[in-house]
């Protein structure tokens, strides 16, 4: 109760004094494998690939929806230019901050981190080299395109961290209908630019096999993920890993994001390095290298195929 | 100069926060099957006759006063509480009466994966969702101890994980879940069920969470309040009219599963006190 109320009264002198003491508060400070997260996969029957994340108090849940385009030559040059790589590679990816998740988001537009936090994952998908747009491909004129969907269930801190665990494993449980492709489907309009098509099932012409077979694209190649290792650097001194909100807010601490991507037959590799604040050069080498330990972690346990 | 700009009748709201596709596509489920075969009549889950259970969770959401989470079957529903919180002026209500009671908010949105038909759920609310809120609303508002709250306002945050079938009932429990979590004071808990009329059927059966027999012509929502015998709320969905002994008889039909759902929220609320705490008695 005294910690408590001392908590309650001052809340930056009683962090430092837990640090100084080297005690963390945080769920994900209890054990390893706290850090390293848990996922539930295949859980949410709306989607065709679905994952729970769950990485101390943070929550994620994420859906993968499948369409199928119809594209022409030049409407495909034409839409993919100027537009984000992923987005091109006909994967449309969204992050949600609902309100449901914390008392800091209010119904209406996305907030400012709803819509950064949508950035860095399709930043780190893209430049990533795991993903494989040709898995996508139905017959010579159609491709699918999926719709990623992360919602937020609880946030406290290391909110990329959590959601990019959520979209690695619901990519890598994509379930669909197998789809087939009569010979005379669609039609020589390679002189129309790019446009809405209609949406009459008849004009896509692409149909599902009756069989109810199913198939899993590997549009993350096999073995392989995208994970985010959060820190947060205080006095270049201390680091903690996969912080919670408390720790991020911490007066004068930076806070450095590592994003990793491989996994299988690819090398585990640092994608991109972010940071706010300022962290020793030092210390942003041990993030690395504490967040590559992770990604070899996160593939061997949660994301384990 | 302003004046002759052309007007657009058919203007959709866009979403400009958000990334959204180059082309528009057709979802996988809403493919025909090749062959022009129809689709088979097992394509769909067979309705199950058993009573399906609820399950429970509370303090799923860290930074909230109280939440809950509910699985019916197949259907997934999270709420979280915000609040006591400043009211909302408004110049449309009585002053006094704002100032003598808590407003009661409700927001209710679908996931965009959460619908088991062909189709994303778009992220902008709609009309069902509006309806929906509104009903919980409306619902909820009589149960709670509002009066101890003047001056203030809670809101109430539902979102639906996965949709399959008597989405609404789970909803209202949910909810009632969350609010109890958060320390509010109730008249009585509120459960609900929901009972549905295929087409061309003549009897109401109970809807399950299994997306077995979702989608009927018609749909009787019921929130009942066990202890106190009083209907808290009633939604009627019907595409075409009906007769009021028709109505009686769903809900009677809704009653006894209000009951169960009552026992089973109020067991699991007892569970989770400390042991010292679960000999006092709960009215």
């Amino acid at each position: 109760d005294d910690a408590a109320d001392w908590n309650l009264a001052a809340p930056a002198e009683f962090a430092k004094a837990l640090l100084a003491n080297r005690l963390r508060l945080a769920a994900t400070a209890a054990s390893p494998s706290s850090r390293v997260g848990h996922v539930t996969p295949s859980c949410l029957g709306g989607a065709a690939g679905s994952a729970i994340s769950v990485l101390g108090n943070t929550k994620f849940a994420c859906g993968v929806s499948a369409s199928v385009v119809e594209l022409s030559a030049a409407g495909t040059a034409a839409a993919a230019a100027g537009c984000h790589p992923l987005l091109a590679a006909g994967v449309v990816l969204n992050a949600d901050l609902p309100p449901v998740c914390s008392r800091a988001f209010r119904p209406g537009p996305p907030s400012d981190l709803a819509q950064a936090l949508t950035v860095q994952m399709s930043d780190a998908l893209a430049q990533s080299g795991c993903l494989d747009a040709a898995q996508l491909t139905v017959g010579p004129r159609h491709r699918l395109q999926l719709h990623v969907d992360a919602v937020c269930l609880s946030a406290d801190g290391s909110l990329p961290d959590a959601c990019l665990l959520a979209v690695s494993a619901a990519l890598a449980n994509l379930c669909l209908p197998r789809l087939v492709v009569p010979a005379d489907a669609g039609h020589d309009d390679s002189n129309s630019g790019p446009s809405v098509r209609s949406t009459a099932a008849a004009d896509v012409g692409v149909r599902r096999c009756p069989s109810g077979e199913q198939f899993r694209p590997a549009v993350l190649r096999p073995g392989s993920a995208v994970i985010c290792t959060s820190f947060v650097a205080i006095d270049n001194d201390q680091l903690l890993s996969v912080p919670d909100g408390r720790e991020e807010a911490l007066p004068g601490a930076a806070i450095v994001r590592v994003f990793t991507a491989g996994g299988g037959d690819l090398a585990v590799r640092v994608v991109s390095v972010q940071m706010v604040g300022e962290a020793a050069s030092e210390l942003v080498g041990r993030c690395c290298r504490e967040a590559v330990e992770r990604h070899a972690a996160c593939l061997a346990g949660p994301l384990a195929r | 100069r302003n004046s002759q700009l052309p007007i657009s009748d058919h203007v959709m709201p866009l979403d400009r926060y958000r990334n959204t596709a180059l082309v528009d596509g057709i979802d996988v489920r809403a493919l025909p099957l090749a062959g022009d075969c129809p689709a088979p009549a097992s394509e769909g889950k067979q309705q199950q006759q058993q009573q399906q259970q609820h399950w429970f969770q509370r303090r799923l959401v860290q930074d909230t006063v109280g939440s809950g989470y509910v699985e019916f079957g197949d259907t997934k529903v999270l709420c979280s509480v915000h609040g006591p919180m400043e009211p909302k002026r408004s110049v449309l209500t009585d002053a006094g009466a704002e100032q003598s009671r808590a407003q009661l908010q409700v927001y209710y949105k679908l996931a965009p994966f959460a619908s088991h038909q062909a189709g994303r759920v778009s992220y902008l609310p709609d009309e069902t969702e509006r309806r929906a809120a509104s009903f919980l609303q409306d619902t909820l508002a009589p149960s709670l101890r509002l009066d101890r709250l003047p001056k203030s306002r809670i809101e109430l945050h539902c979102l639906v994980l996965e949709d399959a079938g008597c989405c609404l009932a789970t909803a209202v429990n949910c909810a009632c879940l969350a609010l109890v979590d958060a320390g509010l004071e109730m008249y009585d808990l509120v459960t609900a069920a929901t009972v549905c009329r295929p087409v061309g059927a003549t009897d109401w059966q109970l809807e399950v969470g299994d997306g077995s027999n979702s989608g009927g012509s018609s749909s009787v929502t019921l929130a009942y309040m066990r202890s106190l015998r009083q209907v808290a709320g009633m939604l009627v969905e019907a595409a075409e009219p009906l007769q009021p002994r028709e109505v009686s008889a769903a809900c009677r039909i809704c009653e006894d599963p209000c009951k169960m759902t009552h026992s089973s929220l109020r067991q699991f609320l007892l569970d989770c006190l400390p042991a010292d705490d679960r000999t006092a008695k709960i009215a």
